[in-house]
């Protein structure tokens, strides 16, 4: 039976196995939401969901993708924007 | 649209927004581009064209599309790597050799088996300055609370 501060779904419940060869249940916060793109809103790939902690130890590179942008839009909508601007 | 002289702007990738100019086509699906990008053949579908056109000769050299480009004000960004240079050497600080032999000789020193003459000269006059101070001080200070 699980104790009761941790009956709440506040946190979520993560699989593990042991050294010693147990299944345990960890409680762990749960990740942020995904990022998206800020010109259409689709979730943006190459951007971890991770808990501040470990965005911090992670080099730049590992957390959004090189390219201009990068992190903010996605290819597309990057496109669009070179290609508008190269127009203008 | 697609031909030697025609400038190019990058719309993918990590050179995405940078300007070229057409050096080569190689075939419908494949461009050689050189200016402010690595010169390389490139996938057309990563480029979009621009309206300006250079005069070059097919399979011109980096210098020619250099000068080229300059006649539109573009300028291309010199980016021949540096040569490393020597890596610096780790040098030992001189600090941590002298403390451990202090060390030593302080320790020497209390169990006594070095110069027992000198510390036989040097306990009288340091015993009796010690344990004055300390005598004077116990009583004041046990006196102290019992008063209040
Ligand atoms: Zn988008």
């Amino acid at each position: 039976m699980v104790s009761g501060r941790h009956k709440s779904r506040t946190l979520r419940r993560v699989a593990k196995k042991t050294p010693g060869g147990r299944n345990v249940t960890h409680y762990e916060e749960r990740k942020p939401a995904a990022a998206r793109c800020a010109g259409c809103g689709t979730t943006l790939k190459g951007v971890p969901r991770e808990r501040p902690f470990r965005m911090q130890t992670m080099p730049k590179s590992r957390k959004r993708p090189e390219r201009p942008y990068g992190g903010v839009l996605c290819h597309a909508c990057l496109k669009k924007k070179i290609v508008a601007e190269a127009r203008r | 649209m697609i031909e030697v002289g025609r400038l190019v702007i990058k719309t993918a990738g990590r050179s995405a927004g940078k300007v070229g100019v057409i050096v080569e086509v190689v075939d419908d699906t494949r461009i050689v581009v050189d200016g402010c990008l690595k010169r390389k053949s490139y996938s057309i579908r990563h480029f979009d064209a621009l309206k300006d056109t250079v005069k070059l000769a097919k399979g011109a050299s980096h210098a020619a599309v250099v000068k080229a480009l300059e006649g539109h004000g573009i300028t291309v960004p010199i980016t021949n790597p540096k040569k490393a240079g020597e890596r610096p050497k780790r040098v030992r600080k001189a600090k941590g050799k002298p403390a451990p032999k202090q060390k030593k000789e302080a320790a020497l020193k209390k169990e006594g088996t070095v110069r027992p003459v000198e510390a036989v000269k040097d306990a009288p006059a340091a015993k009796p300055a010690a344990p004055a101070a300390t005598t004077d001080a116990k009583p004041a200070m046990l006196a102290a609370p019992k008063k209040e």
